[in-house]
């Protein structure tokens, strides 16, 4: 039942974004990384998101996270998104996870994003971002959880050679609420995270990059209780034409603590980590 | 969904289409900008030296030394060129006064799905009677439109080029 109702809802999404695939500006050049620009007053995107998480020390893990993200400019410095969240686990003989193979709605969340500066105008971009948000499932071992979080985000944006290569830096803070349904227990946490993008436009409509990712989970929200760390980073491809926009980051976790496995941590994080976004603007 | 990669090859193919819109083409803006004037086509190309000197004066890079040139009775003259939008080419003509002031503007082909504004009337009125000497600067002597910025920069910086190009090199050819 809860697969059927899942998957519903992605048909539903995706075929609403298929619809409605009528035009194009706040594409997102990286994966992970936000830029400052927000869309135009007016305008509308919808994004489809799919982010694969695959690679224990052991056994089989598979983990796909979909989002569905209506976005819409409530003013040309402001915009506003709703996500509504999906996630998959195929998990099989991996040490500390149960079996499980199953696809589940996985809640909402909503953002607002304000442009304060213009990479075209004012030399740099600069925006701030808070979203704020509820989850169903562990994203790590699909167990039923009721997750709330608040994550505020700062990002920057800095253009060069005429608006063909972009750099972003995200520095961002997410504040989270678990409740365990089996224990009933409640328990926080805080992530901080920085991600840093490079992406070049080598052809018209074509952009390359590359992106990292670090991020840092505190256990009950003090900074003297680090729980794990990991750094992931890798290439990005971005193409954008007239009506949609599409991209590509892969990032394998190329070093975590506490080291589990080779010098990555394991235990919290996937060997690798794929992103594609599609957007599509109206 | 077994793995996101497997949508890749079907969005690269997707993509080969390219998107443009043509207000006008080279003759049409001749007809708009010098109505009932027979212009000459003047075949010109910038050397290295008058690069760097254009470059140099506008702070804008010069992407192409061959230069699209009409030339009027009166000594005017007529500009085609490319400025870069978001993903493609803006491409653009300046009608010049034979003292080298922007008569008008108009945009040729726009490709952008955001931006699009820039072909607004009003906001092509702003660059009538600039110089070389003007800052063309947004939010100075030029005034941004919201959410069209990164053409109103990059179309803005193409008119502080042809003006500089003009001082440069049209005042003084014969």
């Amino acid at each position: 039942m809860k697969i059927s109702f899942s998957l519903r809802l992605l048909a539903t999404a995706s075929l609403a974004a298929l619809t409605l695939g009528i035009a194009h500006a706040d594409e997102n050049y990286f994966g992970y990384t936000y830029g400052s620009e927000t869309l135009p007053k007016g305008r509308g995107e919808i994004y489809q998101w799919i982010t694969a998480r695959s690679g224990k020390a052991d056994g089989s893990y598979r983990a796909t996270d979909l989002q569905t993200e209506f976005e819409y400019g409530f003013a040309d410095r402001l915009q506003g998104s709703f996500y509504l969240n999906a996630v998959r686990h195929r998990i099989s003989q991996v040490t500390d996870f149960s079996d499980r193979d199953q696809v589940r709605f996985n809640g909402l969340q909503a953002s607002l994003k304000f442009s304060l500066r213009s990479p075209y105008k004012d030399g740099y971009g600069l925006a701030v971002y808070l979203e704020p948000g509820y989850k169903r499932y562990s994203a790590k071992s699909g167990e039923r959880v009721d997750i709330f979080f608040l994550e505020p985000k700062l990002i920057i944006q800095k253009n060069f050679l005429e608006d063909t290569l972009v750099w972003a830096v995200n520095l961002s803070g997410e504040f989270e609420r678990e409740h365990n349904l089996e224990t009933a227990e409640w328990e926080s946490e805080l992530e901080l995270q920085f991600s840093t993008g490079l992406s070049y436009r080598f052809a018209p409509r074509w952009f390359v990059g590359a992106e990292a990712v670090a991020t840092a989970a505190f256990e009950r929200m003090h900074l003297d209780k680090l729980g794990e760390y990991a750094v992931f980073a890798g290439p990005n491809l971005h193409y954008a034409d007239q009506r949609w926009w599409a991209t590509l980051t892969v990032l394998p976790h190329l070093t975590g603590w506490p080291k589990t496995h080779g010098g990555r941590d394991l235990e919290h994080f996937e060997k690798l980590q794929i992103r594609l976004k599609v957007g599509l603007n109206f | 969904m077994r793995h996101p990669c497997i949508l890749l090859p079907a969005v690269l193919v997707a993509s080969t289409s390219g998107y443009a819109v043509t207000y006008l083409t080279a003759a049409q803006a001749q007809a708009v900008l010098f109505p009932e004037t027979a212009l000459a086509p003047v075949a010109r190309s910038l050397t290295a030296g008058e690069t760097t000197a254009i470059e140099k004066s506008s702070g804008v890079r010069v992407r192409q030394r061959e230069l699209h040139l009409w030339r009027a009775p009166d000594g005017g003259w007529l500009v085609v060129d490319e400025v870069l939008g978001k993903h493609e080419f803006i491409t653009f003509a300046v009608a010049l006064t034979a003292g080298g002031a922007v008569r008008q503007i108009e945009i040729m082909d726009y490709r952008e799905s955001y931006g699009a504004e820039v072909r607004n009337e009003k906001w092509r009125a702003q660059f009538a009677g600039k110089t070389a000497t003007a800052p063309l600067q947004l939010d100075a002597d030029i005034k941004n439109i919201s959410g069209a910025t990164l053409s109103c920069r990059h179309v803005t910086d193409g008119v502080k080029r042809i003006l500089a190009t003009h001082a440069l090199v049209l005042k003084i050819l014969h």
